[in-house]
């Protein structure tokens, strides 16, 4: 029990250690601390809704025939996708900071909401039981500080990395994480049958098992899948490929705008 | 005019989705069944034949008073099932071979296999 719930706190709390690091290395210099009542606000309702959906998830489990618990976790994921593409085009054209700070708000909701409720669902269908009260403190203890020894590690190799050689790895982190989302989606439509399955393409087992820490933290980071079908490799890819397309075309229009500006200025 | 273009574009595309999905959920009665028991943190049966290339619907009943999370990384599966509650997974088409599925939250003891065969026609 006490392994099992150190393995189960790392899967399900990586997400979250993860995406505090990558919006606090990208929120640096915009309004973190200016509205830190407003992300307190953002925590303790976040930590409601975790409540409110372990104490509530069984009765929204059994509607729609079983299956709307993944319709409701695949549109989260989906909807940090979206979010974290509107906010990286926010933060790279510099737009509206306030607007960014929200983005980032409930980016966190959703990510803390959709992964500490698959973590408290275990904890509290195992809290009753008083003889596995120890492993389960002494386990979440110990995944907890895993966890942040590696969120800490995390954030100060990507402050070093943007420090020394000017480049936002936090940005294209963060945009993997959120095809990584996606892809976790589309595990789950697929688990409902709303998507055609299909045969995996390759299997990476063998290099790195998906079942093991670093698979786990990977899964987490960009959505590793040891084996993926020909329709995962499709969504990641244009979940990457389309956004970045966006992002092209309005620094071209940009960049056409200035030019346009100029050549106004001269004339 | 191109944001008129872009609400239409999008309008067809909900749309789409929409009547996918209808099509879809009208497939879920025609797939082949298969029930699998949770009892003192064990699955039975614990060992599942099933046909090759069809998808299936696995429904898992949790009889215990605890929680398990159905899981299987030869299956991309994963999905909680709640203290005497049920719950519905599809899964295939697959080739034929053995895939292996535990329950999360007792891996010692929850485990069992899915046996895809040739061979297995009754799927009733």
């Amino acid at each position: 029990m006490l392994i099992n719930t150190v393995i189960l706190l790392l899967r399900n709390t990586l997400p979250i250690v993860i995406i505090i690091v990558l919006l606090s290395l990208t929120l640096k210099d915009y309004y973190l601390r200016s509205l830190f009542k407003t992300w307190l606000i953002t925590l303790l309702f976040s930590v409601f809704s975790v409540f409110f959906l372990v104490y509530n998830l069984d009765n929204i489990a059994q509607l729609y025939q079983g299956l709307a618990l993944e319709l409701l976790f695949s549109l989260a994921l989906m909807g940090i996708y979206l979010l974290i593409v509107f906010y990286l085009q926010q933060t790279l054209f510099q737009g509206n900071k306030q607007r960014l700070n929200y983005y980032a708000m409930v980016i966190f909701f959703l990510v803390l909401t959709v992964n500490a409720s698959n973590f408290f669902i275990y904890f509290s269908g195992f809290w009753s039981q008083t003889d596995l009260q120890v492993s389960l403190s002494v386990g979440m203890l110990l995944g907890v500080g895993i966890c942040l020894s590696i969120g800490i590690l995390l954030y100060f190799i990507l402050l070093f990395v943007q420090l020394k050689y000017q480049h936002t790895w936090a940005l294209l982190l963060l945009f993997l994480f959120a095809s990584g989302q996606l892809n976790q989606a589309l595990n789950l439509l697929l688990q409902i049958d709303f998507l055609p399955s299909f045969e995996s393409v390759w299997d990476s087992n063998f290099i790195l098992n998906e079942n093991s820490e670093l698979g786990y933290f990977f899964t987490a980071l960009f959505g590793y899948e040891a084996t993926p079908s020909l329709l995962h490799v499709s969504v990641y890819l244009s979940a990457l490929g389309i956004p970045l397309g966006g992002y092209f075309y309005l620094i071209k229009n940009k960049m056409a705008l200035v030019k346009q500006e100029n050549t106004h200025e001269y004339s | 005019m191109r944001s008129r273009l872009i609400i239409n574009i999008a309008k067809n595309i909900a749309v789409g989705i929409f009547l996918y999905c209808g099509w879809q959920i009208s497939l879920w009665a025609k797939r082949p069944e298969f029930i699998i028991h949770i009892k003192d943190h064990l699955f039975y049966p614990a060992q599942l034949n099933i046909p090759e290339n069809i998808k299936v619907k696995l429904i898992v009943i949790n009889q215990d008073n605890t929680p398990e999370q159905f899981d299987s990384f030869d299956l991309n599966r994963e999905k909680v099932i709640f203290a005497g509650k049920k719950s519905t997974i599809f899964i295939g088409p697959l080739s034929s071979g053995e895939y292996h599925f535990f329950g999360e939250y007792h891996p010692n003891t929850a485990r069992g296999v899915v046996i895809v065969n040739s061979e297995v026609n009754n799927v009733d």
